[in-house]
């Protein structure tokens, strides 16, 4: 299998605080990859690492080698990183434009300005992200006014319409009802043909519903990393037991 | 029990009265300005040139007089004699006056009369105003015709004279248009030199500054300055500003752009607080959400930052606006007292607050006119605070959904 991430004792400091522990992770291409564990364990922070939105936050170290395509993270440009690696957050946060905006917004940063090729991408991400047919005949409508669900797709269409290899996303349903969640997962699961995919998440059901493997993190380690099925059926360490049992804290 | 409910209604009572002294007041200023100026207020005193143009003429010839008829109105008095009538009035200031309301087209006045000095025959026109008449009477006696009089005993006057001697007219005058002018030339100036310096401003110490000493530093100055009173700025503009303009555009001594000048660096604490509150309340996950789809900062700060920040700026705008049309301390230092009808912006003039201060300088303080002034100043500040409520009302995006 393909590797696209090749994650290697990586350590990760906000001050002086260690958040992220001698991380060694492999994550495959066009495959969908879970991170759970419960909240402050660093799974959230592994995933702004792998498109470097920690560059952001002030006094944030980041020690060891991260390779994307072979290539260290640290060599690629970030605006070029970023367009190759999407990022869906926990909340929806459509920018507030028109739909048709939000969307183009990524590809017009980049240069693209013909119409005719902006709509054609408007409208294919919005296929792609099952949004289409809900507001095709209100592309110039205010992307505030849709519903939670559907804001949550648009920001993962917005991110399609980058083309880009990997999506990463944060906790994408925390905010939204079970069936927007429902609508997410089943988008997901088509998803996965096209791109690599890594999802961190709370709901371990969730994990079992859309990934083929699943990373268990505590307190900055990685506990455990395997396929999905056998982390949930046969998990090798207690602490994993514990916290997918519920038996944890 | 009983002990604290007398307890507690002391307390309301001495609130509620605290706070209707803050709205009675306020209340009773408005009334004073409003019954002083308003009916001084009209629009012939926008309109109107401030200086006015005074002629001194006489009509020597010995008339044997006309019979002239002419049906008057109530409140107009005519010179059978001479077929002129004239009106009481008050003129643009808010003084009384007498102004020529009706002249015969046959009237000797209407060509006949030579400007004193300069012998040029004037032409006699409706709307004049009348300020005094000698006139000579059959026995050689003179009539004195003050327009303090009034209407009536100008006309009588008239009708006994049969040449005279000096007839003072003023025509126009008393109109604020300069100032008017002048203020909307500092206005547009100002924003011009302060909306792109403040935002600027806003945009690196709410986005690109690094957060540390200096930037602190910069932020407490920035936050100090908007309390330093203006008439330290006028002194600066007055030291600095006219200086350097007098050496740039050639003008001579106060201008209106040393003024803007001044004016720009008073507000730029008002328009850098405003525009940097209004990027600070944009949500940081729209932010980084720009970001994660790779693009730059600068395209960020141009395509998602600015364009919500537009209610804030536009609020801060408007908040300098009020503050240009208010201010009186530091504009009389590097713009004069000077009222001009010809304002042009390197020379110097006054804005409706020092049209103000100019009008209460005079030898009789015409308090009238200057409460219409303020009346016109009052409404346009009411206005500007009214606007700035409704903007942050309607564009306030993230208020509403988020």
């Amino acid at each position: 299998m393909e590797k696209i991430f090749e994650i290697k004792n990586v350590n990760l400091y906000y001050g002086e605080k260690h958040a992220l522990k001698d991380i060694n992770l492999d994550i495959y291409k066009k495959k969908v990859t879970a991170f759970i564990g419960p909240s402050g364990c660093g799974k959230s922070t592994l995933l702004r690492c792998l498109d470097r939105m920690n560059d952001l936050i002030d006094n944030c170290k980041v020690e060891g080698s991260i390779k994307y395509n072979d290539k260290e993270l640290n060599q690629y440009d970030t605006l070029t990183l970023r367009s190759n690696v999407g990022m869906v957050f926990q909340s929806p946060n459509p920018f507030p434009m028109s739909i048709f905006d939000n969307i183009a917004y990524g590809p017009r940063c980049h240069g693209i300005k013909n119409r005719k090729a902006l709509e054609e991408i408007v409208i294919s991400s919005l296929k792609k992200a099952a949004l289409y047919d809900e507001v095709k005949d209100n592309l110039k409508g205010s992307a505030l006014a849709l519903s939670g669900g559907q804001q949550q797709r648009l920001c993962i269409a917005r991110c399609i319409a980058m083309k880009p290899d990997v999506i990463l996303m944060d906790e994408p349903t925390s905010a939204l009802d079970p069936i927007a969640t429902l609508k997410i997962e089943e988008l997901i699961n088509e998803l996965k043909k096209d791109f690599t995919i890594v999802i961190v998440t709370h709901n371990m059901q969730q994990a079992t519903r859309v990934s083929d493997y699943t990373a268990f993190f505590m307190l900055g380690e990685i506990i455990e990393y395997n396929t999905t099925n056998e982390l949930f059926k046969n998990p090798h360490n207690k602490k994993t037991e514990d916290y997918i049992t519920g038996r944890f804290g | 029990m009983i002990k604290r409910r007398i307890i507690d209604s002391f307390w309301n009572i001495l609130t509620y009265l605290f706070s209707s002294v803050g709205i009675i007041v306020l209340l009773l200023i408005f009334i004073f300005v409003f019954s002083n100026g308003a009916s001084t207020l009209s629009w012939k005193l926008i309109t109107s040139d401030y200086n006015q143009t005074t002629y001194v003429l006489s009509y020597k010839d010995n008339y044997d007089g006309g019979n002239f008829e002419y049906k008057c109105k109530d409140d107009e008095y005519f010179s059978s004699y001479w077929g002129i009538a004239f009106t009481d009035t008050v003129n643009t200031e808010g003084v009384d006056s007498v102004i020529i309301s009706y002249i015969d087209d046959h009237s000797p006045l209407l060509n006949g009369l030579l400007g004193v000095g300069n012998d040029n025959y004037h032409h006699l026109q409706v709307n004049q105003y009348v300020t005094t008449a000698l006139l000579v009477g059959e026995e050689g006696n003179i009539i004195s015709c003050p327009a303090r009089k009034g209407a009536e005993s100008m006309a009588a006057g008239f009708n006994r004279g049969v040449s005279i001697m000096t007839l003072n007219l003023v025509d126009g005058g008393g109109g604020i248009r300069g100032s008017l002018i002048a203020t909307l030339y500092l206005i547009l100036f100002t924003l011009i030199l302060v909306l792109p310096l403040g935002i600027a401003a806003a945009i690196y110490l709410s986005i690109y500054a690094k957060d540390n000493w200096l930037t602190h530093l910069l932020k407490s100055l920035i936050d100090m300055s908007s309390g330093v009173p203006s008439i330290i700025f006028g002194l600066v503009g007055l030291l600095l500003f006219v200086p350097m303009f007098n050496a740039l555009v050639g003008s001579e001594g106060y201008s209106i752009l040393a003024g803007a000048l001044t004016m720009t660096i008073m507000l730029l604490p008002i328009v850098i607080s405003t525009t940097k509150e209004a990027i600070d309340v944009i949500p940081k996950k729209i932010i980084s959400g720009s970001l994660a789809l790779g693009a730059s900062q600068t395209q960020t700060t141009f395509k998602i930052i600015l364009p919500n920040a537009v209610p804030g700026i536009l609020t801060s705008t408007l908040l300098a606006i009020g503050r240009i049309i208010g201010e009186s301390a530091a504009i009389i230092f590097v713009m004069g007292t000077q009222v001009q009808d010809h304002v042009l912006p390197n020379r110097g003039g006054t804005t409706l607050a020092t049209h103000i201060y100019n009008l209460m300088g005079l030898e009789n303080p015409n308090y009238k006119l200057a409460s219409a002034i303020a009346i016109v100043i009052l409404m346009s500040v009411l206005i500007l605070n009214i606007l700035v409520k409704l903007i942050g009302y309607r564009l306030n995006k993230f208020g509403r959904k988020h």
